[in-house]
């Protein structure tokens, strides 16, 4: 099916032999140590680890938007949050424009000029003390671009850029003088300033208000398709997810379950996680989307032998208890982690 | 429950901030009414005022709530305290912060019930079936503190601790946001089933349109204090009539969605302080006329139950 024009701008026909690719990430884990009291010490007890992230791979190509979806605890947020080298993985790698970075570079200055991220929370990306100017002037001193009058300027671009016009009137206030809404769109401003070539946007509309979500995705959208700004969206909202990617990763304690084209994956998902999630969104067919996963995300300590969602999937059988199920292909660029997979059939009953 | 011409106000430096400005709904027995409204719509603050739940500082300066008969804004507070749980309960939003850390879920249960109902032992432990029975609460996990269950299973004790009185009608305020996505369908679906059983009637206070279309019979919008638009949730989302509705459910993208389009409604919702004079949406509306910076809209009629506010319907 082609894809249809969005936002006034005609989809460019191009295949993905043309893209290329921006970002690998290979086998990434990342795992917390629980923290033992005196008795568990005295007790001897295994010492218990956080599987966050466990073994994750996928590739970001120049220009697209990635949708990383699924419920907490699936390890999407720490996916993100380790590619900009805010957590250190455990172990895997990261491959950034064909140049592999070891554990010790994946440290938060050294991609930030490449990669930028934005936060559920706009309150809390900004210094509350420091005007948006200060911010600015601080982001591009570190990162050494410009002249100090080269800097002002730049400054109040990306913030024309984000929306917030006249520029002018914005760049001397504080964060409380700004809504949410803004506020938002002066953190995306902080994030295009460097020009980077991958933004990472966590939840970026969750926290907003109903009437001023619509703005912030269409700006996500607009700096994608007109600055070629491979976007990775860390969402729960399929319909988010459905409006803005171009690809969909759907990840569940830790791993990938599904991979895909977003329209295609979302159309007729292979693994039954993906159609639970669907069938748990607002306004879809109920007809068709009728899939309800039992109980609830399970633990990241205990994770469940075999398929770790097994125990909340009402296909699962003896295999799924015992095995991972491995890798399978479905489509081009699209595969999937299930020993029984859905058809078509399965989900219309 | 019949809400007329509620009209509530907060005290902040000398000055009186009006959060609900005018407001009229009720819900019928057996209803679900949702509430929705983005932060600042005073969709809150309606239910604490319901509730006489109100901050030390808010007041109602106007109106009338009437529940059975009884007039809940100026009735003694030994009545009232009858009617809450009783008559009216609520589902909180936080259910972490809602239940006792310090004490099992079932001590909590006993203790409510056994303010209201002078029943014996074994009443007591037949009514606490039965609600956490309906809630889909297992009954096993009263043995447990707040901390030891999942935000789903607490959600689901504070469900059962709304029905434990029996009560006629439940309030819950944002009853799933904390919740993820499919737990939130289930917790819904559960909700949905439990009222057509016990035929309570239910008011739903959200920001999400989407639990509001598929929960809901009735659908109310709050924007600036004030209802914008009222009516059976079919019309309301198939046939909205004021600009603020339209431009709301225009601005969400829906899954399977071929068109793709979502619509920017320019600016923020006014503060408080802030509250233009005409209609409150003037500034953010596309089709705004020159007596809409005057005049306050009526809420006028469009037909049967469904109603919405603007000078152009």
């Amino acid at each position: 099916m082609s894809e249809p024009a969005r936002y006034g701008i005609s989809p460019v026909a191009e295949s993905e032999s043309f893209t290329s690719e921006l970002l690998a990430v290979k086998e990434l884990k990342k795992y917390y140590p629980v923290r033992r009291g005196v008795v568990d010490l005295l007790r001897r007890s295994r010492k218990v680890q956080v599987k966050a992230i466990d073994g994750v791979s996928f590739t970001v190509n120049e220009g697209k938007i990635y949708g990383l979806v699924g419920e907490s605890g699936s390890g999407k947020t720490t996916t993100g949050y380790t590619i900009m080298g805010l957590e250190t993985p455990t172990s895997g790698s990261i491959i950034f424009q064909d140049k592999q970075l070891s554990v010790k570079e994946l440290k938060p200055g050294n991609l930030s000029l490449k990669v930028r991220m934005i936060f559920q929370n706009p309150y809390e990306t900004f210094d509350p003390r420091k005007t948006l100017w200060q911010t600015f002037s601080e982001i591009l001193q570190v990162a050494g671009l410009g002249s100090r009058a080269d800097r002002r300027q730049m400054s109040l671009d990306a913030l024309s850029r984000a929306g917030l016009r006249p520029a002018e009137s914005y760049i001397d206030r504080f964060p409380s003088e700004l809504s949410g809404g803004q506020l938002q769109r002066a953190a995306i401003a902080t994030a295009l300033v460097v020009e980077p070539v991958l933004l990472i946007a966590d939840e970026p509309v969750s926290m907003l208000d109903a009437s001023i979500r619509a703005g912030v995705m269409n700006l996500l959208l607009n700096l994608n398709r007109q600055k070629k700004m491979a976007i990775l969206l860390i969402t729960h909202d399929l319909s988010v997810a459905w409006y803005l990617c171009d690809y969909l990763i759907v990840m569940y304690l830790g791993r990938i379950a599904e991979k895909g084209p977003a329209e295609q994956v979302l159309r007729n998902p292979r693994h039954p996680y993906t159609a639970a999630l669907i069938s748990a969104s607002p306004m879809v067919d109920k007809t068709r989307w009728n899939f309800v996963a039992m109980g609830e995300v399970g633990s990241n300590i205990d994770l469940p032998k075999g398929c770790r969602f097994h125990p909340r999937c009402p296909f699962a059988t003896d295999i799924c208890r015992e095995q991972e199920p491995t890798a399978e292909v479905a489509g081009d660029g699209w595969s999937f982690w299930c020993h029984h997979p859905l058809s078509v059939q399965k989900l219309k009953n | 429950m019949k809400v007329e011409n509620l009209k509530v106000s907060y005290r902040l430096r000398n000055r009186d901030l009006t959060a609900v400005n005018g407001v009229s709904f009720s819900v019928e027995r057996a209803q679900a009414v949702g509430l929705v409204g983005e932060s600042g719509s005073g969709k809150t603050t309606v239910a604490l005022a319901v509730l006489r739940l109100l901050p030390a500082n808010g007041n109602v300066s106007e109106g009338r709530v009437t529940f059975d008969d009884m007039e809940l804004i100026t009735i003694p507070e030994e009545e009232l305290a009858r009617i809450r749980w009783e008559g009216i309960s609520m589902v909180p939003q936080n259910s972490m912060s809602s239940l006792s850390p310090a004490h099992r879920v079932g001590k909590v249960f006993r203790d409510v019930l056994r303010a209201h109902f002078s029943g014996s032992e074994e009443e007591v432990d037949a009514r606490i079936s039965r609600a956490v029975e309906l809630a889909n609460f297992p009954k096993k996990a009263l043995e447990f503190y707040p901390h030891q269950m999942s935000g789903g299973m607490r959600q689901r004790a504070l469900i059962a601790l709304s029905m434990l009185c029996q009560p006629k009608l439940v309030i819950a305020d944002e009853p799933t946001t904390a919740l993820d996505v499919i737990v939130q369908k289930q917790i819904m679906d559960e909700m949905k089933d439990l009222r057509r059983r016990v035929e309570a009637s239910l008011m739903i206070i959200t920001h999400d349109i989407g639990i509001v279309s598929e929960y809901c019979d009735i659908m109310v919008v709050m924007y600036a204090g004030m209802v914008f638009e009222y009516g059976p949730t079919e019309e309301v989302i198939h046939d909205p009539r004021s600009p603020y509705t339209k431009l709301l459910l225009k601005s969400h993208p829906l899954l399977f969605d071929t068109a793709k389009q979502i619509v920017e409604i320019p600016g923020d919702p006014p503060e408080l302080e802030r509250i233009p004079v005409g209609c409150p949406f003037v500034p953010r509306c596309p089709y705004a006329q020159s007596i809409c910076k005057e005049a306050e809209p009526p809420l006028a009629h469009i037909s049967g139950n469904h109603f919405a506010r603007c000078h152009f319907v």
